[in-house]
């Protein structure tokens, strides 16, 4: 029985091309009361900001961080791929 | 002592000038009418109805009723919401730090009218932090809105 992982390389093409077309990161989630006040929670950008209605803080700091952690997860996706074929 | 409560007293009474100025009203009018003297204010330690209020993001009743340490009171009023206020500054100075793309803006005055009040909160690292309270957040919506861009950002 084999233990290789196969990866949907067609889907993740698909998440390299979304993060392309993204906003200049990185990006901040700035929480009401924690490191922002007088205004909503919302997200910096590397050129400006995003505001959103109906987003919980946890929403916010989700969205906020993806901008770092997709690139993040690619990279150590990669280096596994590398690391198991090499 | 009294010679200089009086010269605070002039130059709180010309930068209120400026702002009515600006606003084409004449010298000692309120905006709207209804509100107390501009000079009466400023003795009072209270903000003058001609102050611009401000507070980041799109302003929709439901982000006002559900900002960081707001609650609703029996009658439905908001108690607590965080904004930024202060005599004869515009809106640019005073969303220097809110980091919001957008802003919305109204005057202490149109709070007042509706049923509400502004107090002041400052901290020494953000002097024009106020705390607006008594409206209803479908009021505050009505008030804060369309938003604009914030200049600062």
């Amino acid at each position: 029985m084999s233990n290789k992982v196969v990866l949907d390389e067609k889907r993740l093409d698909a998440i390299r091309e979304r993060l392309k077309l993204t906003t200049l990161g990185p990006w901040v989630a700035y929480i009401e009361g924690k490191n922002h006040e007088s205004g909503s929670s919302c997200i910096g950008t590397g050129i400006g900001g995003i505001d959103l209605d109906g987003a919980t803080d946890a929403d916010i700091e989700f969205m906020a961080h993806a901008r770092q952690d997709i690139p993040y997860l690619l990279a150590e996706l990669e280096r596994l791929k590398a690391e198991s074929s090499g | 002592m009294q010679q200089h409560q009086a010269q605070i007293l002039n130059d709180r009474h010309y930068m209120v000038a400026g702002v009515f100025s600006a606003l084409g009203a004449g010298v000692g009018d309120t905006i709207g009418g209804g509100g107390e003297p501009e000079e009466e204010a400023a003795i009072a330690g209270r903000l003058p109805d001609s102050a611009l209020v401000c507070r980041g993001g799109l302003c929709t009743a439901d982000r006002f009723a559900n900002g960081t340490g707001v609650t609703l009171d029996a009658a439905g009023n908001l108690q607590g919401v965080s904004v930024q206020s202060a005599a004869g500054k515009t809106v640019q100075e005073l969303t220097v730090g809110v980091k919001n793309p957008k802003v919305g803006v109204t005057t202490v005055g149109d709070i007042r009218r509706a049923g509400g009040d502004v107090v002041p909160s400052g901290t020494p690292g953000n002097p024009d932090h106020c705390t607006m309270c008594g409206i209803t957040p479908e009021k505050a919506e009505e008030l804060f809105t369309p938003v604009q861009p914030n200049p600062n950002r």
